[in-house]
Parts: C-alpha cells; sequence; structure tokens
C-alpha cells in the first residue's frame, strides 16, 4: 500500500541528520502511531499461529480426515482440501514454513546488502562502481524469475530458498543502503577515524551503520513483506520444499480450483498471508513517517 | 468393487465380438457388413445406455434425444496441448491432438461404446483368410476431403507409414512386431493384404486404434492435412487453437452436422471450466474433480462421466535399485491403500484395480486376488531385502487429472511402513523430456488397450513407453509369451496365455495399478448426443467425429 511511499523515504539521502531521530526514539515515535500498532498485532497474531498453530491443531495436516473439498463439519472446521485433509489443522501448520523463510531471507539479504552497500558508499573509488553495477545487473532481473532459476536448477530445499530470495533482496538493500550512506561518510567523525588510525571495519560497521539504522529498519521491515509474498509465490507455484507441506501458499494452489465449492481451503491462508503482508508493511510505513517525522499524532506538535 | 468390475468384463465378453470372431482359421470372413448392423449406431446406443454398462453416469445417457439440429459452430474445450500440438492422421503428442485427429481422419475399423471392434470404418470388411494373411475390403466410393477416391493404394501407403521406425508414429510399435511395410500389398483397387511375419491377433485392435487412421497416398504431416473424416481443417495454431469446417462429400451416416467445430487448449483447469460456465463453450474435457458439484449444481450443464479402462500406475524400474529386487516391489504394492487413495486422490470417480491393465480385455485375468493393503507384511519384506526405512524419490507431474494428488497421498500412506516417499513434481515438459521412461520411480497415465497391444507398447524391450524396463532377466519368458499368444488363432488358449502373462505382471511386475480411473467431462445442455462410453479416449470419443452429437 505505502510501499512507494517507504522507498522515497528510505532512499532519501538529502534528509538532514539532525531530523533523524536515534532507534530508540524511532520505534517510540512509530509505536505512536495507530498504523504500527496494528501491523504490530496482525505479526503478532500470525506469529503467534505460527509458533503455537500445531500444539493446538485438531489433526496431523497430512491425515485424510474425510472426502475431497468437503464444506466445514464438526469433523473439520474450516471442511477439507483436495485430499480430504484438514484445512485447520493444515492453515495452522502451515505458517512456520512462510515465516521462518521469510524472516531468515530476509535476514541474509539485509546482511549482504548493508555489507555492499556501505563498502560501496565508503570505498569512494573504483569498487564502489564495480559493486553497484553488479548490484544493477542482479536488479533488472525479476526478483521471482531468479528465484525460479535456483530454485529449479537445485531444487526447492529450505536452504535454496533462502539464498535465492537473499540474494536477490540484496541488492535492493545495498541501494538504500550506499545512498543512505554516502552523506554520513563525508562527515567529519569518519574523517577524524581514519586520522585516528581505525580500521576500516570498525569505521564501516561501528562508526556508519549507527548513522544508518532509520533508513535500515524501514527497508528491513519492507523487504520482509517482499520476502514472505515471494515465499508464497514460489509455494504457489509448486516449489515447496515438501509436495504435501502444509504451507499457506501452496494451499491456494491445491484449492483454488475448488474455489466455488469448498472457499475456505483458499480463502484461509490466503487472508493470512494478506493480513502478514499488510502488517509488516504497516510496520515498515510507521516506522518510515517517524523517521521523516511525518505524519505524527496529534498534540504530537 | 472388484466384482462389480469383474461382472462388466464378463459382460462384454458375452455380448462383444470375441476374438474367435477374428481369428476362425483360413478363409473364414470376419466383420463383414452383414455384422456391422449388430453395432449400428442405433443399436449401439441402446445397448450402451439401457444397460448402464458403459458408464456411470446413465441419465446423461438417457436423455430423450431430440431431432438433430443441423449447423451452428461446436466449442470445445481440451486440457493440456501446447507449442507440440499437431494435426496427423497417424500420431498424436498432446491431448487436444486427439480432438483435431478425429475431426478430419478414420480408421478401418472402430471400437464402439462397450470397446468392442465393429466395421463402421471405411473397411467393408477385415478378413483372416490364414493366420498370417489378412484382407482387407474398404467401402466404395469414399471421398477424402480434396475429392479424391480413396483407393486400396490409400490404406498401402497409411499402412507403410506407420510401419516406418523413422516416422515414430503412435501405431508402430502394434504392427512392427509381426508387420512390415513389404507385407503390405494391394490386391485390387478395394482390397488390401496384410502378408504377416508371424500369425497376430491384434492385428483388428491396431486397425481400430483412433490414431491409425487413413491418409491419402504421399499425405506428410507438414502437407495439407486430407482425411476422410467429416471436418476439414480451416485453421489450426499450434498451442491455440483449431477450427474444423463441415466436410460435404461426408460418406457415413450420420453426417456431419456443425457448420463448424472449434478445439481450444486450455492449460489451465479453471479457466477451461469457467469458460464451459460463462458460455464461451459448449463442451470441455477432464473436468477437475472439485469442480463437479458446480456443474452439476447447474441445470445449463450435464457431466458425462464414463468408466474407462484408463489406470494411473505408479512405475518402479525393475532394472534399478532398489526395484531389481522383487521383495522390494511387492512390499510398495502392499503399502497401497487402494480404496483410500481412489477416494482421496480421485474422489472416487474410479475402481480399484489389481496392478494389471485392460480391463476390457475378454482374456483379463480376474481370478488373481485382490491385493490389499498390508503394512505388516510390506514391512517383512522391506526387511527381507534388507530396505527397511526405505527413502525413495517419486517423480510425477500434472500429466493427467490425479497424477500428482495420488503420489502425495500414497507418500502419506507409505509413512506407515516406515518409508519416506519424497514426492518430486515436475512441469509436463521436463517429465516427459529427455528424462522420460528414465525415471527410477514415477508415476504416469495410459489409457486403454486390450492387453496385446498394451504390452506391445509398454510391457516389452521393443515398447516404446515401457517406463518399468519390465520384464526383468528373471521373467525374460514374458516376452516370448507375448508372441505365443499374438500368434494363437485359438481364444481359449491364447486367453490362457495371457492370464499367465498377468499373473506373472501381478507377482512380479513393475506397475503398481490401484484403480481405473473414469473419464469425467462435461457438456452444456444445449447439446445432445453424448453418452457414458468404455473409451480411452474423453467426451465419448469426442462424440466419434463430432458426428453423434449436435445441438438441441
Amino acid at each position: 500500500m505505502s510501499a512507494d511511499v517507504i522507498d522515497v523515504v528510505a532512499v532519501a539521502p538529502d534528509t538532514p541528520l539532525e531530523a533523524r531521530r536515534p532507534l530508540a526514539g524511532q520505534v517510540r515515535g512509530a509505536l505512536r502511531l495507530w498504523r504500527t500498532r496494528i501491523g504490530l498485532a496482525l505479526v503478532t497474531m500470525l506469529v503467534l499461529v505460527a509458533l503455537f498453530g500445531s500444539v493446538v491443531a485438531p489433526h496431523s495436516p497430512t491425515a485424510f480426515v474425510g472426502a475431497p473439498n468437503v464444506a466445514p463439519s464438526a469433523t473439520a472446521r474450516l471442511g477439507t482440501d483436495a485430499l480430504g485433509q484438514d484445512v485447520l489443522s493444515r492453515f495452522l501448520h502451515g505458517g512456520t514454513r512462510i515465516l521462518g523463510l521469510g524472516v531468515a531471507s530476509t535476514a541474509l539479504g539485509l546482511v549482504l546488502g548493508v555489507a555492499v552497500g556501505l563498502i560501496a558508499a565508503y570505498s569512494r573509488n573504483f569498487l564502489d562502481d564495480v559493486l553497484m553495477r553488479v548490484m544493477d545487473v542482479i536488479l533488472a532481473f525479476p526478483q521471482i524469475m531468479l528465484a525460479l532459476v535456483a530454485i529449479a536448477t537445485v531444487g526447492p530445499t529450505a536452504w535454496v530458498v533462502i539464498l535465492a530470495v537473499g540474494l536477490t533482496t540484496m541488492p535492493r538493500v545495498a541501494r538504500v543502503m550506499r545512498g543512505a550512506a554516502q552523506p554520513i561518510v563525508e562527515r567529519d567523525f569518519v574523517a577524524a577515524s581514519e586520522a585516528l588510525g581505525e580500521s576500516r571495519f570498525r569505521i564501516v560497521f561501528a562508526e556508519i551503520l549507527p548513522n544508518v539504522t532509520s533508513p535500515l529498519t524501514v527497508e528491513a521491515s519492507l523487504r520482509l513483506t517482499y520476502s514472505i509474498a515471494l515465499i508464497a509465490s514460489l509455494a504457489f507455484l509448486g516449489f515447496t520444499t515438501s509436495a504435501n507441506a502444509p504451507d499457506w501458499g501452496l494451499m491456494i494452489q491445491e484449492n483454488r480450483i475448488a474455489l466455488t465449492v469448498q472457499p475456505w481451503g483458499v480463502v484461509v491462508p490466503a487472508a493470512a498471508i494478506a493480513l502478514l503482508t499488510v502488517g509488516t508493511g504497516l510496520i515498515g510505513d510507521g516506522f518510515a513517517r517517524a523517521a521523516a517525522g511525518i505524519d505524527r499524532p496529534r498534540g504530537e506538535g | 468393487m472388484s466384482d462389480r468390475f469383474d461382472g462388466r468384463s464378463a459382460s462384454a465378453h458375452r455380448r462383444g465380438l470375441s476374438r474367435r470372431d477374428f481369428l476362425i482359421g483360413a478363409g473364414g470372413v470376419v466383420l463383414t457388413g452383414a455384422l456391422a448392423g449388430c453395432g449400428s449406431e442405433d443399436e449401439t446406443a441402446t445397448t450402451g445406455a439401457g444397460t448402464g454398462a458403459a458408464g456411470t453416469s446413465a441419465a446423461e445417457g438417457t436423455t430423450q434425444a431430440a431431432a438433430p439440429k443441423q449447423g451452428g459452430n461446436f466449442r470445445l474445450g481440451v486440457t493440456g496441448g501446447g507449442a507440440k500440438d499437431i494435426i496427423d492422421g497417424q500420431h498424436i503428442t498432446t491431448k487436444p491432438d486427439q480432438a483435431r485427429l478425429l475431426a478430419g481422419f478414420e480408421t478401418l475399423l472402430v471400437y464402439d461404446r462397450e470397446y468392442k471392434i465393429v466395421n463402421e470404418g471405411l473397411a467393408e470388411e477385415v478378413t483372416a483368410e490364414s493366420p498370417t494373411k489378412w484382407i482387407i475390403r474398404i467401402r466404395e466410393g469414399i471421398e477424402f476431403h480434396d475429392g479424391k477416391t480413396m483407393t486400396a493404394d490409400d490404406v498401402v501407403y497409411s499402412m507403410q507409414r506407420i510401419l516406418k521406425p523413422e516416422e515414430g508414429l503412435f501405431g508402430g510399435a502394434g504392427l512392427q512386431a509381426s508387420l512390415d511395410a513389404s507385407g503390405v500389398k494391394k490386391r485390387d483397387a478395394r482390397t488390401v493384404e496384410l502378408n504377416l511375419k508371424r500369425a497376430d491377433s491384434t492385428v483388428p485392435d491396431q486397425l481400430a486404434s483412433y490414431y491409425n487412421g487413413i491418409v491419402p497416398a504421399g499425405y506428410t504431416r507438414k502437407g495439407k492435412q486430407v482425411g476422410t473424416g467429416p471436418y476439414t481443417v480451416k485453421s489450426f495454431t499450434p498451442g491455440q487453437q483449431s477450427v474444423h469446417e463441415r466436410f460435404a462429400n461426408y460418406w457415413g451416416d450420420p453426417k456431419p452436422p456443425f457448420d463448424t467445430v472449434t478445439i481450444t487448449n486450455f492449460g489451465d483447469d479453471a479457466a477451461r471450466v469457467n469458460a464451459l460456465l460463462g458460455g464461451q463453450l459448449d463442451a470441455i474435457t477432464d473436468v477437475p474433480f472439485g469442480q463437479i458439484p458446480v456443474i452439476e449444481g447447474n441445470d445449463a450443464f450435464k457431466i458425462l462421466e464414463s468408466e474407462g479402462g484408463n489406470w494411473l500406475p505408479f512405475c518402479m524400474r525393475v532394472d534399478q535399485e532398489p526395484w531389481n529386487d522383487v521383495r522390494v516391489r511387492q512390499a510398495f504394492r502392499l503399502i497401497v491403500n487402494r480404496e483410500e487413495l481412489l477416494q482421496q486422490a480421485l474422489a472416487g470417480h474410479g475402481r480399484i484395480a489389481n496392478d494389471i491393465y485392460s480391463p476390457f480385455d475378454p482374456c483379463y485375468n480376474s481370478d488373481l486376488p485382490q491385493r490389499e493393503q498390508d503394512i505388516e507384511q510390506a514391512k517383512a519384506l522391506l526387511e527381507q531385502a534388507g530396505k527397511a526405512g526405505l527413502t525413495v524419490e517419486l517423480t510425477t507431474t500434472d500429466g493427467a487429472v490425479g497424477m500428482i494428488e495420488m503420489s502425495k497421498v500414497f507418500a502419506e500412506q507409505a509413512k506407515a511402513a516406515g518409508v519416506t516417499v519424497n514426492v518430486k513434481v515436475l512441469d509436463g515438459s521436463t517429465f516427459y523430456g529427455d528424462q522420460y521412461l528414465k525415471w527410477n520411480f514415477s508415476s504416469d497415465f495410459w489409457g486403454t488397450r486390450n492387453f496385446l497391444p498394451q504390452v506391445a507398447n509398454g510391457s516389452i524391450p521393443t515398447a516404446p513407453y515401457n517406463e518399468t524396463h519390465w520384464p526383468d532377466e528373471k521373467n525374460k519368458r514374458f516376452i516370448e509369451m507375448y508372441g505365443e499368444a499374438a500368434a494363437e488363432v485359438d481364444e481359449a488358449k491364447r486367453c490362457e496365455i495371457i492370464q499367465e502373462m498377468q499373473r506373472m505382471e501381478y507377482e512380479e511386475g513393475g506397475y503398481i495399478i490401484p484403480f481405473f480411473n473414469n473419464l469425467v467431462d462435461a457438456y452444456s445442455a444445449k447439446v445432445q448426443g453424448f453418452q457414458p462410453a468404455r473409451a480411452t479416449v474423453n467426451l465419448d470419443t469426442y462424440a466419434r467425429g463430432f458426428r453423434t452429437i449436435s445441438f438441441v
């Protein structure tokens, strides 16, 4: 919903440093916003489903509890899916994978992207050009296409999904980080650190990085949103670690043909994915607005 | 379920023309025009619907037919298809190809709705002068689409084209074992001799197989598509659509009722169903089971469900680990809960099978005990084979309705025996690409054939689609028995051999055949004439070349 706004805010290197808040202050500011609170509530709810859903699920996610595509009953509260498995149980089991892979792949993309972006910004020489042109090449391909190539070649194992999504997330983060770090690199304290003989590693990750946490926070939530959507899309296309795994994306694909007969097998996982992405999007939006000092709640001045 | 199935098999045997009718010795005349009357369109229809023997949706087949309305554009949506689509009177690569072939080409003999061979095709009579000499007498005055009259030269050309290995045609495998191109000779303008290398009781089956169409001399796939069928090709875009126009000089009866027939590919199941429900199509093949209630609940549409002899096997390569140990093959067959597999994967639209194929064959071995799930015995067999806790990869694709689903259900069932089955779902072009027939453990689909033609296509080393690489060393005798059965002119003796061959496959074969799946299609209530049929091809075998159906 607000991806464009976030992008603009996140890559706005011209924002005066004075206007940027320390991370704790930014969190406090974001939490004052209703959009952030709603986002957190949604994400928390779905994280709880993912973490504890399997404990309360009435059936095994792969048990055949009735005929295929049967409407809700006492045995299957949300009906059965295309193979006669309990939709509710599969939903309750199905969030772990999407959330786990989403967080892991986003974390990988952030770590790599931050490293590349900051090194490129700090280097101020040919390395900057080389790194960013490589990032541009990766950016030139749609993220899902690169992920599909990797998964189709190696196989849909968890680590391949994490690597594929993480590596394709990296250039997007790197671009934002480089833009945010460039004005920082020119600041006097960086020159002072160099004069004191601090290592380049320390200058990049101990001096510059703390000054770009605001756009990084926004970017992290934004990338998490996209990663979740991408992983769900891959599952929808059938690229899951197990063909019959309880997975929200796969559930949509398996049951869409019977949408008009037994809609719950599609509606429930689709709603969960939608709420999860909306939730992470709202959190990111809240952080972006708090960082930029816009859209403050009434009375905040 | 097995009793019901056996009853049908026996019933078909009683009602149908037995193989003995084809092979009554030297000089015996078979399938003459007089016999053809037994299988006339009207009478066949009455038999099929009246007894309900051919299908499960008898209501659809017995609705009172209104007078056929002439004209209109019949729009058919067919599952699958792609850039590899072709029109060829003697070959198919995709499912829409079947419909297109049947619109424009015809065979010498045909299968009726009871899967009996009748001479309602281009042959007036087919005669076995001796076990190794068959005489084909073609009808007089049949025109090709280009106005040329069909002669023996065209039949000779057609048969020789099928027999050329370099053509790689679908019907080649069944005929090449007993017939060389040099054995096909013209006797006179309407008569052709088939001089076999050895006796072959499957010749009528081959002549009736829909893909062995008669084409004019000089025909090529790249040239103009000319056949004798009810419709000519007006336009064709592979992967998309074809339009066929009524052939005004069509010889048969009934005459083609539609002005045009439009056949459209639909790769997506939901899109195909929605196109029917939205009125953009008049009929579709392969209704996904999840959509059947939607169509059944709408009076404007009807389901056509036929008890096919089609089968979806799991294929174990008997020449590779771990399947080269028969105990592992037996264990996997015992892991299967067939009833559960049928209910969960096909929503019950089929009937349980017993690891052997060709249920409509008069010689089908129904005396073999129905194999049931026995997890303990399966575990014991795996233990004996040193394969306890086995992990295998089951490769599958969306080749036919139920293929992926049955693989997933089987993987769940295997857990009870401590076996891990990792289901690998590939796209169709990968599955049927270079690795096809090399998969270690896979699922696949087959249409209906009688036993010996099926063996020729899938269960001997010369077969073009031998997924299991059967027979193994221990069962090499199976190959000799195939030759003996095909050459046997006495039906009783031939059945004995066939039943022994089926016993061999039942006990040691590489297929797991859990069920025979029904053909489930749908059509608009504005169309009449469809009937449930025992068939290998959908929608009442594409309404016999789009002639036996019409708009209301």
